[in-house]
């Protein structure tokens, strides 16, 4: 395709700006955390000392047998849904929910559903790697149940038969149709859910019960948070996690993209029974995160007061605040790598992989890179809302960039040249050329943001300050000063922007 | 119409472009703007800010009588504080003059950095006396601390040594704190060298995963004990009278004194020595110092901080009175915490 001037000139400022935010948003800080080292001994040591190989040794059991565990729970209901017929949006919705659930949520759910006066209480697995490993699959299978089932119902009923009427039996259908088709999905998921669970840090901390129970995560937390900070340390499980989660999730992408799924619709009537039984089975996924606002102490609570109202809309506001940055960050860097593609192909695919990189990187991580990079010149304690947007806005790219369709690369940006040739003003022809061929793309990448920012609490927690509390935050802080019903009031708040976004993202989605 | 135009046209979007982005830039800058200078910077741990804590009274006491700008900046925890000195002073950051809230264990990370410059007067309790550059306001001694009713529930005899943790009807009904992030976590292991001297380690050994959870601070330990997860939790001797003071809670809590001994604390502050750049930085300090030591300050430390003021001249509350006094003090001033710590990790980390 011919470019015009104007567009290659828009293609090279977007690269050009697209690699300086990657420099400094990701690469700078993530080597800056190699080189924390003083010698190549002291690198050695560090990197094969029994606290981090044990670290290294807990992640990757507990993130294999989660992700295992996921995938088998995952797997089953997939099937049990394409058994019974069901092609509604309203399942698509249903499954995205837990996984938009913040993980301090998410914590503070299954601690108190597993504490001893809690209704599992009895099975006696809190503070414990089961604890921990059943939470992550209770978080991770609807997403694979979701992945899973987009892919089966995308396949052509008259393939099926086919395949059902040549292949001897059930299992040969499965392993000469079923398989082949969906091993790009069930790779890409896996390990989608495996640097989840690696990189998962307040669920490991909390249900985890401390040590001896510690992964590569909670234990760069442990190495710096108190006195005198071991960045070499840190930087030797920082580099273990990256090895462990980054290299696969790269070589998964490049080998297997899974094909955009189809939007679905109800294409015929769902029986009611069947439906009815879908959702019975759907819904302890979601409902159980509900659990812990039916507590007496909870409905107690003076909601109204003007106390928990005045601190509930000032964490609100600072929330909102980190919102707004990292959303207006991750929507340019994505228009900018997109934009890129209009003259450098090679440059955008090389975009494109490292807009996938952070997927397999943990927030801590890259705090901790973006600490040892720029702490000379921004204080990482006063509450730096340009520092956690920026680590945000790189943490959601990839959800961002997996998610978006092909539209962007047909968007014309010539016409607006040609409608400025006709008079039209700069900001006219952006308004009504630009404007519509981007707007859905646009809100999906705000919703997205919207919902990692939210929820986000390592980024927070780093560059937060006395005066700067996102509500993860404060409802952490709540509960360290014992004050559960308001930690309840802020978990429910944050529960329910989370289920609006979602719904919110999922109706964008579909329509984008 | 020519290529030129285009280019112009081009180049005027181009500044736009620019324009945009300056003006973002300059937002971001002037969030990042500096401070107003003070005349004496501390920093500090956050609950000694908090409503009720001593920091309220001693901050503003300290002002009207200084008539000077004080800055007062908080960083999380105790060892935060430390984390956040180390950072800023390898960042070449101004530094605070004044350290408040560090104990003596984090002491020791920062000891080359403090600078002695006031007498310690001689009413402060002996103990405390760790070193010319540390000055002590307040210290506690560890305890485990037992929900009564609740150790009669599950029918558990109350332990009498740290021996008696390792009884098979113990298992998952202690809460500790990891060493590694909080000071009553590394005051167990101070307690437990003390204890056993050599044997320690093979102790922590024996010991492990015997705990029900190990989190990361006192708060979150604490707060899982209220809850009802354990009967037992490691803390202060204090913290029982501080539930005694609330009707709702006396006589609930006690503090378990071991056969052994129990571990000590004493938190003080530190005079930064590279951020002292004139006499008047100086005198501050010392008037600081002063103000922190003087019997109207320290009297109100026991219902404030809930611990044991450095002066022995303070008349206790009643709470405090009746508190069981421990009958060895398991502290060496040779306690070395990194090496402590390390042992630990080999031990429970493996």
């Amino acid at each position: 395709m011919v470019r015009s001037r104007f567009e290659i000139n828009i293609a090279r400022v977007s690269l050009v700006a697209v690699t300086a935010y990657f420099t400094f948003g990701l690469i700078i800080p993530i080597f800056s955390v190699g080189f924390q080292f003083e010698s190549a001994a002291q690198f050695w040591e560090t990197l094969t000392s029994t606290s981090t190989l044990s670290a290294l040794k807990v992640t990757w059991l507990q993130s294999t047998v989660s992700t295992l565990g996921s995938l088998f729970l995952g797997i089953l209901g997939a099937v049990l849904l394409y058994k019974l017929k069901i092609k509604s949006a309203l399942f698509d919705w249903l499954l995205s929910i837990p996984y938009t659930i913040p993980t301090v949520v998410a914590a503070f759910t299954w601690v108190l559903i597993l504490s001893k006066t809690g209704p599992l209480g009895f099975l006696n697995i809190n503070y414990s790697l089961i604890a921990v490993i059943a939470a992550h699959m209770a978080l991770n299978t609807p997403l694979v149940t979701l992945s899973l089932h987009q892919a089966m119902s995308s396949c052509p009923m008259d393939e099926i038969e086919s395949a059902q009427s040549l292949c001897p039996n059930g299992f040969s259908v499965l392993l000469r149709y079923w398989l082949p088709r969906l091993r790009s999905s069930l790779i890409f998921v896996a390990s989608q859910v495996f640097s989840l669970c690696a990189t998962s840090f307040i669920i490991v901390m909390v249900l985890g019960g401390g040590p001896p129970i510690e992964t590569l995560e909670t234990g760069i937390f442990t190495r710096i948070r108190f006195g005198d900070p071991q960045w070499s340390g840190a930087a030797a499980l920082a580099l273990w996690q990256l090895i462990l989660c980054v290299a696969p999730a790269l070589l998964i992408f490049r080998k297997y993209r899974p094909r955009r799924l189809e939007s679905l619709r109800a294409q015929h009537q769902i029986k009611k029974p069947a439906f009815l039984l879908a959702l019975l089975i759907i819904s302890p996924f979601i409902l159980i995160y509900l659990l812990p606002y039916f507590s007496k102490s909870f409905l107690q609570l003076k909601f109204l007061s003007p106390e928990l109202l005045t601190i509930f809309w000032l964490s609100m506001i600072d929330s909102l605040a980190a919102a707004l940055v990292s959303c207006s960050l991750a929507g340019l860097a994505t228009l900018l790598i997109y934009a890129s593609a209009l003259k450098y192909n090679q440059a955008h695919k090389v975009l494109i992989l490292l807009a996938q990189m952070p997927a397999g990187i943990s927030t801590l991580i890259l705090c901790l890179g973006v600490w040892f990079s720029y702490g000379s010149w921004i204080d990482p304690f006063e509450g730096r809302v340009l520092m956690i947007g920026l680590i945000q806005s790189v943490l959601m790219l990839p959800f961002i960039i997996r998610s978006l369709s092909s539209n962007v690369y047909g968007a014309r940006l010539q016409a607006i040249e040609e409608a400025r040739s006709l008079g039209a003003s700069f900001l006219f022809s952006v308004r009504t050329i630009i404007w519509p061929q981007f707007r859905r793309t646009i809100l999906y990448v705000f919703t997205v943001s919207a919902g990692v920012s939210f929820s986000e609490i390592a980024a927070v927690s780093f560059f937060s300050a006395e005066n700067f509390t996102p509500l993860p935050l404060l409802m952490s802080r709540f509960l360290s000063q014992y004050r559960f019903a308001e930690a309840e009031f802020i978990g429910l708040s944050l529960l329910v922007i989370a289920v609006f976004i979602s719904s919110l993202q999922f109706w964008i989605g579909k329509r984008a | 119409m020519s290529c030129g135009a285009f280019a112009g046209k081009n180049e005027i979007m181009a500044s736009r472009l620019i324009i945009v982005f300056l003006c973002l830039l300059g937002v971001g800058l002037a969030s990042c703007r500096t401070k107003p200078e003070a005349d004496l910077r501390i920093l500090t741990y956050d609950s000694l800010r908090a409503d009720g804590a001593i920091g309220g009274v001693l901050f503003a006491e300290f002002q009207r009588r200084c008539q000077c700008r004080v800055h007062v900046q908080s960083a999380g925890d105790a060892g935060q504080i430390v984390a956040r000195f180390a950072l800023d002073k390898s960042r070449k950051r101004q530094l605070p003059h004044v350290l408040l809230g560090i104990d003596q264990n984090l002491f020791r990370s920062v000891q080359s950095d403090a600078i002695e410059i006031f007498e310690l007067p001689s009413l402060i309790a002996p103990q405390t006396k760790i070193d010319p550059r540390f000055v002590p306001f307040d210290f506690g001694y560890f305890s485990f601390i037992a929900d009564l009713p609740a150790m009669t529930s599950k029918k558990l005899a109350i332990p009498q040594s740290y021996s008696d943790l390792l009884r098979a009807e113990l298992k998952s009904q202690f809460i500790l704190q990891d060493p590694r992030t909080s000071s009553p976590g590394l005051g167990f292991l101070q307690s437990i060298q003390g204890a056993f001297g050599k044997s320690s380690l093979q102790f922590l050994t024996q010991l492990r995963g015997r705990w029900l959870t190990m989190p990361s601070g006192w708060d979150e330990a604490y707060g899982l004990f209220l809850k009802g997860e354990a009967p037992l939790v490691w803390s202060y001797t204090t913290s029982q009278a501080y539930h005694d003071s609330s009707s709702e809670s006396k006589g609930r809590y006690k503090a378990l004194m071991f056969k052994e001994g129990q571990g000590l604390q004493i938190e003080g502050a530190i005079a930064v020595r590279s951020a002292m750049s004139s006499i008047h930085e100086q005198k501050l300090t010392k008037m600081f110092f002063d103000l922190l030591l003087s019997p109207e300050i320290q009297k109100e430390i026991p219902l404030r901080q809930w611990m044991y003021p450095a002066r022995t001249d303070v008349e206790l509350p009643l709470e405090f009175k009746a508190l069981p006094t421990p009958t060895k003090i398991l502290y060496s001033p040779d306690f070395e915490s990194e090496l402590a710590v390390k042992q630990w990790s080999e031990a429970v980390l493996k």
